[in-house]
């Protein structure tokens, strides 16, 4: 399985940024265009644009809980204003941005993945207990049956949090499965088709050809019932 | 209560309502070693007092296992979750020792899902989760299984539930291991869920 990262740039029209981007396309990882930059790991912008304030202290923010890199590209060393981003003097050399990559991934081997519009399966159940708890009974309860359905089906990443109606604890839980090597991920391509055919145990419709939906309606009632 | 569960005739004086037949839709089993704590499981996630029938324990005694357990489940504990639509599930615990099998080929067979509770920190603990899952084959009731596994030693769990893994998926490929304590409804409700919703369709191509 490939890994997929996000990147986040306010200059996709720049020349210089499109051959950043290029560069990273030779490398062995999928690097995929984010529009929002909460969901891209990697931020480049060009200074001879400007860069704003608010996405150096967004930039700031994301670099502690999230480990996004920030790469500057510029001429000079004057331009970066502040040493949040990493400056990639122009023109740019591929070997010099693969070597910041390289010290990036070596820094963080767990970047945040790109989860956004991925199809997602899991090999096994995780430990759920480790992302239990006794003041939100319902929300495990949901977050389980969200995994049931990975387990089953490859689901898009959406629908996956539409059923857990956690994100957080979803994100959590997958970046585990990834650490452990049970989550399968695949490009988006075939996933609408795919997943329509899915079941949908939260609506109780189709639940699945093997499955009993007197047992998905107890599921319902039980989240309900300790909700 | 056995009898409220195989044909319960209920009568509410106060509207005049009669509802004829049982209202169990599903039944869920607690199975596992003596003194791994299905009992305590149970009462914790039950709606109503726990019906049980311990009795002075002979294993207590004799100070042979149990970790300082000292009554044992001779027949079978029963609880209920209830729902408004006065549909139950009950919840059933099974005596775990080998000279109740009796009580096994009743309940198991018909159960909606099992959790099977383990020890942890036991030497034979593989052998008997061997054992346990050897007789749950037998009985047809591997389906819908969830694996809890009690009183793990601090340290890596991943790394602890491993040989519990690989063990489980030579009887079901996708059946969930979790650790968990039998005393936290969280724990519990989680093995429950986790053992009614695991697909079991890989099960049927084995």
């Amino acid at each position: 399985m490939k890994a997929t990262f996000g990147v986040w740039s306010p200059h996709r029209e720049s020349t210089s940024v499109l051959a950043f981007k290029s560069a990273l396309g030779l490398r062995p990882e999928r690097w995929v265009w984010c529009d929002d930059r909460q969901q891209a790991s990697w931020w480049v912008v060009d200074a001879a644009l400007g860069v704003s304030e608010d996405w150096t202290a967004d930039l700031r923010k994301e670099k502690e809980g999230f480990r996004t890199q920030g790469a500057l590209l510029a001429r000079d060393w004057a331009a970066v204003g502040d040493p949040v981003w990493a400056f990639l003097k122009l023109p740019l050399q591929v070997d010099i941005i693969y070597r910041w990559v390289d010290a990036c991934l070596l820094q963080h081997p767990e970047p945040r993945l790109l989860l956004s519009g991925q199809r997602l399966k899991l090999k096994r159940w995780p430990n759920m207990s480790r992302y239990s708890s006794a003041s939100n009974l319902a929300g495990g309860m949901n977050l389980t049956v969200a995994c049931a359905r990975l387990l089953k089906d490859w689901v898009t990443y959406e629908e996956a949090v539409s059923i857990a109606n956690d994100k957080a604890a979803l994100d959590g839980l997958l970046m585990d499965a990834q650490r452990h090597g049970i989550l399968e991920m695949a490009s988006p391509v075939q996933a609408t088709s795919m997943v329509a055919e899915a079941a949908n145990p939260t609506t109780g419709e189709n639940p699945g050809k093997t499955e009993d939906p007197k047992t998905w309606s107890l599921i319902r009632r039980l989240i309900n019932k300790f909700k | 209560m056995v009898t409220d569960q195989t044909f319960n005739q209920q009568i509410q004086v106060n509207n005049l309502q009669i509802v004829l037949g049982h209202t169990i839709e599903h039944q869920v089993v607690f199975v596992g070693p003596f003194g791994v704590g299905k009992t305590t499981a149970l009462r914790v996630v039950s709606d109503i007092p726990v019906v049980n029938t311990d009795v002075a324990s002979s294993e207590a005694e004799a100070g042979a296992s149990g970790q300082g357990k000292t009554t044992t489940t001779a027949g079978f504990d029963y609880g209920e979750w209830r729902f408004p639509d006065n549909t139950k599930v009950s919840l059933i615990g099974v005596p775990g020792q080998d000279r109740f099998e009796a009580m096994w080929d009743i309940m198991l067979p018909r159960s909606s899902a099992i959790v099977l509770w383990l020890y942890g920190d036991r030497d034979a603990r593989l052998m008997e989760c061997s054992k346990w899952l050897n007789a749950l084959a037998m009985r047809k009731s591997i389906a819908r299984l969830a694996v809890a596994v009690t009183r793990l030693p601090e340290g890596n769990q991943e790394e602890a539930l491993k040989p519990y893994r690989e063990l489980v998926s030579q009887y079901h490929p996708l059946a969930p291991i979790i650790t968990a304590d039998p005393r936290l409804s969280s724990d519990v409700l989680q093995a429950i869920t986790m053992a009614l919703t695991t697909p079991y369709a890989a099960l049927e191509r084995m």
